[in-house]
């Protein structure tokens, strides 16, 4: 990264400031925001330019019991997914996984309609998605709270496939997304 | 187009004396998300408690996922009078021995109760992965952070730092 930008910062001596040099490590790339329910939220053609992805959702289900994200890459619908996660649910800590899976999820991360202003949240990192030399791992922090019950997930996914990432499939494990449902897909550049 | 640089710095205060609780005002709502990153210094072992919108209502629950070293656990509390970020991951005494992310989602959101996640760390005592909720559809405009409680009387150290940013979506 070149320096074209000199400053200093009231400090004794001169800060090379080689962040502000090229602001932008992190770029919103795309959000799905819905007015009305939908089965899925896809992010196709997504740029190769960027060393990272994050993935930031705030999600809601159309059903009545909590329900996880799940997503699939390239339209990748075979068992060449894994998963593991840690979860906590008031009660106790939990931990399962799987291999050979046909997706990867984030566990109770959109909230049942019950509850009609809750929305669960996590934020997922998709390390190296660009690289045509890797297989692609994730991690993930989710959870939801509904003032009666909650569960909080930190867990990760891998896609045994070295392909570059140009395309995501979000959907519920049940139901549909509900109104008001958004997923926001960012690049982090190197 | 051009690209939008987004994680963008709103506000920052590092302490140099101490304070009885730090506050974010004014909080813009043009962004999406919001991310905080505290690194926490306390009188004695003390937990990072919240208010948004200085509400001391009983709007508060959360659920927590902790890690001491010797147990792995989850407890919940609901219908808090404030919010609350660590367990086992709380600011000691030491100048950075405590950190906690914070993403707050949708803050600006009138529709919706505010969804937030945060991960606590401090080394020497344990780890916490948290969801708390805000059950109001309020935008959240202000942000205060206390150590042992907003009516305690344990006050934030020198050293303490907070930094809150704003993280803008795209367009659909």
């Amino acid at each position: 990264m070149s320096i074209t930008r000199l400053t200093t910062n009231g400090l004794t001596g001169t800060k090379y400031d080689t962040v502000s040099a090229d602001n932008y490590y992190m770029e919103p790339i795309a959000t799905t925001l819905l007015a009305s329910s939908q089965a899925t939220i896809s992010f196709t053609n997504i740029p190769q330019n960027y060393k990272h992805l994050q993935v930031r959702a705030f999600g809601k289900s159309t059903t009545t019991s909590d329900q996880d994200l799940r997503w699939q890459y390239n339209g990748d619908t075979s068992a060449s997914y894994s998963i593991h996660y840690l979860l906590g649910n008031g009660s106790g800590a939990f931990a399962a996984g799987a291999a050979n899976n046909t997706l990867i999820r984030a566990n109770s991360t959109l909230v049942r309609s019950t509850y009609t202003s809750v929305y669960g949240a996590v934020v997922i990192d998709i390390l190296d998605y660009a690289n045509p030399y890797k297989n692609k791992t994730s991690r993930h922090l989710g959870g939801s709270e509904n003032n009666t019950s909650g569960q909080i997930i930190l867990d990760s996914g891998c896609w045994y496939n070295t392909a570059p990432i140009t395309s995501i499939l979000f959907y519920p494990s049940s139901g549909n997304f509900d109104t008001y449902s958004r997923i926001s897909l960012y690049g982090l550049k190197a | 187009m051009a690209k939008t640089a987004t994680y963008s710095l709103i506000a920052s205060t590092t302490l140099t004396g101490t304070a009885a609780q730090i506050d974010f005002n004014s909080i813009p709502g043009t962004f999406t998300d919001l991310v905080m990153v505290i690194t926490g210094v306390s009188n004695s072992n003390d937990n990072i408690f919240y208010r948004f919108n200085g509400s001391s209502s009983a709007f508060y629950s959360r659920t927590d996922l902790y890690g001491t070293g010797t147990t792995a656990s989850s407890i919940r509390a609901s219908s808090q009078t404030q919010g609350r970020l660590t367990n086992y991951g709380y600011p000691s005494t030491t100048v950075g021995e405590q950190n906690t992310i914070w993403h707050i989602m949708d803050y600006a959101n009138t529709t919706t109760y505010k969804t937030s996640l945060c991960r606590s760390n401090r080394a020497s005592s344990g780890v916490d992965a948290m969801v708390n909720l805000f059950s109001s559809t309020s935008a959240i405009t202000s942000i205060s952070l206390a150590t042992n409680t907003f009516t305690g009387t344990a006050n934030w150290q020198s050293g303490t730092t907070a930094k809150l940013y704003g993280i803008q979506a795209g367009s659909n």
